[in-house]
């Protein structure tokens, strides 16, 4: 394995595992759709932030960029709870819009800026991430793609380790949780924008459509695999860094994105295990 | 009524979309009893604890715990939703689901003593579930979800437990299991206030009734309250001839059948 191909595997490895943890809890509060809505109407905050960026630190604005998922979220909430509005009426209706807007955004404005095109907005580019590296003092210290994800990991794991009480009451039992005083609707806030932020900062190496797929696809067959939240968390991301290992070697083999292959084999392993899952129920019950 | 209240229901009134659900309710209710709250469909007794529990917005009046606001007794109340309220194929045991009654608000990031984890299997066993504690809740009988639920309240160890229709869809066996345990912990001197929808069992269950139909149709001691009168005023037009002459032959049967039941 070349350098190169360590840091972009790497890279996609952090991104997996950021989306894996995160995605266990929208797959077990039913609200999968929500992190697909965020995935889809952060671009609008992307794209003024890589508008702007040619004169400021691109990172920083990036993290301004999150804050259009959490407004997603509140309007969605709002459609839904106080205009009474469906839910997926609410949901489709807010992320198409700020969707749409973002993409004309780009058009309108990226002539000047070549970073930024709209193949690049769906589906990222792991690939090319190790092009991008930071040099300091003579040290290669991995590339800009993975320093950009890699202290969101952090926070997703401490969150997710220290918070885990409360994410395990919320996502059981919303109510209860309520009843005992808990906030949360703060709680809420805060791992939306989690989400938010990490599919922000993943928006490059695997763009706003493939991005759910990291979200949804592992949490779900660990979900078919296991019966306890922690091992739940666990599967995820080994099936997530098994995804991203194999993607990355079969993308090399028959030459195609990289990003797109990872999902692919998030998808083949899905389905693997419910092969699996329904052979074993058929032998129980022939016994 | 004798002693201090233990809930205090002062013209309250809820509404959805502007149209009033509860509507100047008000009632105080004793304590170290098990009262019933009882109402046909739809006449707003699961809207009555939650807004006792403060988890829908309340259009006027308030509710005092304890002669407190909720906020400052939230310890002693544990509330126990409806079965239905929540998916039972979350990957959690039932260890994990009745460890989350000692999950405090101001202690959500600190680890668990040793005392909350016996005090968790003390509820496990107070209601039969021992030999499921690692089972996951998945593979329980509605009946003995429902009694997750409970050891999840009685774990907190809270004084006031507040169910919402603990018995629907339960087994017989469940069922006296948890009639055995509401009566102990009466003796305990809890108080136990629970949506009941079956007016059948409602003289067998409860020391004290509230009889609700979007308003307030009584209150007081099951012997006094369960009148023909009050029944038919609660359930109106929704009682059939039939069920109108059971439950008028049912609540002339009742001094019989309260003897012994009197807590006194």
């Amino acid at each position: 394995m070349s350098l190169n191909d360590f840091l972009t595997l790497l890279t996609a490895a952090t991104i997996g595992l950021s989306c894996a943890i995160l995605g266990c809890f929208l797959v077990l509060r039913k609200v999968v759709m929500v992190g697909d809505a965020i995935s889809h109407s952060v671009l609008p905050g992307i794209a003024i932030a890589y508008i702007v960026s040619a004169n400021f630190n691109s990172s920083l604005l990036l993290i301004g960029a999150a804050i259009f998922g959490v407004i997603t979220t509140l309007i969605i909430d709002f459609f839904h709870k106080k205009l009474k509005l469906q839910e997926d009426a609410s949901i489709g209706i807010t992320f198409t819009w700020l969707f749409a807007l973002g993409v004309i955004i780009i058009t309108l404005f990226t002539e000047s800026n070549t970073d930024l095109d709209q193949d690049c907005v769906l589906f990222g580019e792991l690939s090319s991430s190790f092009l991008d590296k930071i040099i300091m003092n003579d040290y290669l210290i991995g590339t800009r793609s993975f320093w950009m994800i890699f202290p969101v990991f952090l926070i997703i794991v401490i969150f997710v380790v220290r918070g885990f009480k409360g994410l395990l009451l919320i996502s059981f039992n919303e109510e209860y949780a309520k009843s005992k005083g808990i906030h949360v609707s703060m709680w809420n806030l805060i791992f939306m924008s989690l989400v938010s932020i990490t599919t922000v900062m993943s928006f490059e190496s695997v763009g706003a459509v493939l991005v759910v797929g990291l979200l949804v696809i592992p949490p779900a067959t660990a979900y078919i695999l296991s019966n306890d939240l922690k091992k739940m968390i666990f599967i995820a991301c080994g099936l997530t860094l098994l995804a991203c290992i194999l993607g990355f070697y079969f993308s090399i083999l028959i030459d195609v994105s990289m990003s797109s292959m990872v999902i692919v084999t998030c998808g083949m392993l899905f389905f693997s295990v419910l092969a699996y899952e329904k052979l074993k129920k058929m032998l129980k019950s022939k016994k | 009524m004798k002693g201090k209240s233990s809930i205090e229901v002062h013209n309250l009134s809820v509404t959805y979309q502007n149209v009033p659900v509860l509507w100047d309710i008000d009632f105080s209710l004793p304590q170290g009893q098990i009262i019933g709250i009882v109402g046909p469909n739809g006449s707003g007794k699961s809207t009555l604890l939650k807004a006792i529990m403060d988890l829908v917005p309340i259009s006027s009046g308030f509710v005092k715990i304890m002669d407190k606001s909720l906020g400052l007794v939230r310890d002693l109340v544990a509330y126990v939703p409806q079965r239905e309220s929540v998916d039972w194929n979350f990957p959690a045991s039932v260890e994990d689901v009745v460890m989350m009654g000692r999950y405090k608000k101001n202690k959500l990031f600190n680890r668990l003593t040793k005392i909350d984890k016996e005090l968790v299997q003390e509820a496990i066993a107070k209601v039969k579930l021992e030999k499921y504690k690692d089972r996951q809740i998945a593979q329980l009988s509605g009946g003995q979800q429902q009694r997750v639920f409970i050891a999840r309240a009685l774990a907190q160890g809270a004084d006031i437990y507040i169910m919402d229709e603990p018995f629907v869809g339960v087994d017989m066996a469940t069922e006296k299991t948890i009639l055995d345990l509401l009566i102990l912990m009466k003796n305990e001197g809890k108080t136990i206030i629970i949506v009941h929808h079956d007016i059948q069992t409602v003289s067998n269950f409860f020391d004290y009734i509230v009889l609700l139909n979007t308003r307030l149709i009584a209150h007081g001691k099951t012997s006094e309250t369960l009148t023909g009168e009050n029944l038919q005023a609660t359930y109106g037009g929704q009682l059939n001839l039939l069920t109108k002459i059971q439950t008028l032959i049912k609540a002339k049967d009742f001094p019989l059948r309260e003897e012994g039941f009197e807590d006194k």
